[in-house]
């Protein structure tokens, strides 16, 4: 939710979403073709400082954001730099269960790209997300020819996230103003209540919407028209360049 | 004064309509819409008001009975359907059912691209609505972040953006603080001036006398009586029946039986306001003589 409010409220909000996302898609596509880790190392840190320095993202909230996915990055790596056939590195020796565990220097080589890689990319989208709304993500998406079913799936369901948020805000605050969550046994109950009237309040809801559409000529289609967004010459011809140049680095710097 | 002097915009003629499980919304009800007039239909919870609205905008069909437009009656196939939504545009009473896009512009050209029209003219009907419906600036908000107010108010610029002739709105001005209804009301009557046919569902008495020509008042699926607000709206069968009468014809009745005839020079005060003024014009003239 927080993403969702800097993107409508960050300083970078009315850059044409093309640009943005066809800056993200050069950097994410520079981070995952790199052979070595320094160039996506240099995607991470100069579209974190975009972000904070640029998109006016506070680097403490960004911080929040980041940490416990790059957390997990670590977590996830670190298999792969762990050997258990004889790597280079000895850790430990269990020889109760004839095991040795070790690092290899190739596992580490690996595990060290592929962290490069995640977190380069990671913070590319991150970006995107955090500048861009959902909304013209979906927009940019729709002119880059996506399936009608999905953009309109996508449309329709981010639309009812807030909705159903706030229906399950209003039925907790009303179980809870009744003491419904005072002891483990009632919370279970409670629970229970709450995600029974959520489904049949959705399902009234879905009745409603339908018929709010229909009221207007809905046909087979969803159709919309998205609002229209300025090109800037000069920040396509910068996403460019700077896209291009790191998809060059990346595709020349050998390991 | 009597709706039946211009052609009624929207008409229906002997309509029952019966929800499942045997449920009568409405019982061989007759009753028409005068066209260019404000009209406030009233009556209990469950009398049958949304019910009505549903049919008049071809949500529902009737089981029995006919709704005519302009004399014809409705053809329920996807383009006469289309037709109809066209010309009778629908608020709902919760803006939430209604608006399906974060993005209120995009939601506003559903509409008009549903009626086949090319972009460039959807474009400047969205941008027209906006502009109506005071939502400049906000089209670049996320709905979820929008006040009550502002949605319904996106509601109504998606409905306009079809250029209907008859506006049907249920209960618009529930939820609603007194300055935003007053704003409201300012817009409705904008609407009017611009030759918009409105019809509201309220429970709301004083305004239905302050505001409405004519008033439709139902009574468990049937219709109870129909007329000129002014006059209906002071009868004590209609009071009994609604549980209230508008403050204002309250007051006058009281005011008359005193022997202080406020109706006396033709003027009828629709609004508390009306009412002191005519009250204090008298006091004066009382005084000057």
């Amino acid at each position: 939710m927080r993403i969702d409010t800097y993107a409508y409220s960050n300083r970078w909000r009315q850059v044409h979403p093309g640009e943005k996302g066809l800056f993200t898609l050069f950097c994410l596509a520079a981070a995952l073709l790199s052979k070595t880790p320094l160039v996506p190392l240099i995607i991470a840190a100069a579209i974190a400082v975009m972000t904070v320095m640029g998109a006016g993202i506070p680097w403490r909230e960004y911080l929040r954001l980041v940490v416990l996915p790059v957390l997990f990055l670590l977590w996830s790596c670190l298999p792969l730099a762990v050997s258990f056939s004889g790597g280079e590195l000895p850790v430990a020796n269990i020889p109760a269960l004839h095991l040795s565990i070790s690092l290899s220097r190739q596992g580490m080589g690996q595990a060290e790209l592929a962290l490069a890689r995640s977190l380069g990319a990671f913070l590319s989208l991150l970006f995107l997300a955090l500048t861009t709304p959902m909304t013209e993500i979906m927009g940019l998406l729709r002119s880059l020819g996506t399936p009608r079913l999905l953009i309109e799936l996508m449309t329709i369901a981010y639309r009812q996230i807030f909705i159903f948020l706030e229906i399950t805000r209003q039925i907790r605050a009303a179980q809870e103003a009744r003491l419904g969550y005072a002891s483990t046994r009632l919370a279970m109950k409670s629970l229970a209540g709450l995600a029974g009237n959520i489904l049949l309040r959705s399902l009234s809801r879905a009745r409603q919407n339908h018929q709010g559409l229909l009221a207007r000529g809905y046909g087979s289609e969803l159709l919309f028209l998205s609002p229209r967004h300025t090109w800037s010459l000069r920040n396509l011809i910068g996403a460019a360049t700077v896209g291009v140049t790191l998809i060059a680095l990346a595709l020349a710097i050998q390991p | 004064m009597m709706p039946t002097m211009t052609p009624p915009i929207i008409e229906l003629q002997g309509v029952t309509f019966t929800y499942p499980g045997n449920i009568t919304a409405l019982d061989t009800f007759s009753s028409a819409i005068a066209r260019g007039r404000r009209t406030a239909v009233l009556g209990r919870n469950g009398s049958g008001k949304t019910t009505l609205f549903s049919l008049l905008n071809g949500l529902q069909r009737p089981e029995k009975g006919v709704v005519l437009f302009d004399g014809e009656p409705i053809r329920y196939d996807r383009q006469g359907l289309l037709k109809l939504r066209q010309v009778v545009g629908m608020v709902f009473q919760d803006p939430d059912s209604q608006l399906f896009s974060a993005c209120i512009y995009e939601d506003i050209s559903f509409g008009p691209l549903n009626l086949g029209l090319p972009e460039a003219e959807v474009r400047s009907r969205v941008e027209n609505a906006l502009k109506q419906m005071k939502l400049e600036g906000l089209e670049n908000r996320p709905t979820h972040s929008l006040s009550f107010g502002q949605k319904k108010r996106a509601c109504i610029a998606g409905v306009l953006a079809m250029q209907p002739q008859l506006l049907v709105l249920d209960e618009p001005f529930a939820g609603l603080d007194p300055i935003m209804a007053a704003e409201f009301m300012t817009i409705l009557d904008e609407l009017h001036r611009g030759g918009t046919s409105l019809v509201i569902a309220t429970h709301d008495l004083d305004l239905a006398y302050a505001w409405a020509d004519d008033v439709i008042i139902l009574q468990d699926g049937r219709l109870l009586a129909q007329g000129a607000a002014l006059e209906l709206l002071l009868q004590p069968l209609v009071h009994t029946e609604l549980g209230a009468a508008p403050i204002v014809a309250e007051v006058s009745r009281a005011l008359a039986l005193t022997g202080t005839g406020v109706y006396d020079n033709g003027y009828l005060p629709r609004t508390g306001a009306g009412l002191v003024r005519a009250l204090l014009n008298q006091s004066k003239q009382e005084n000057d003589r």
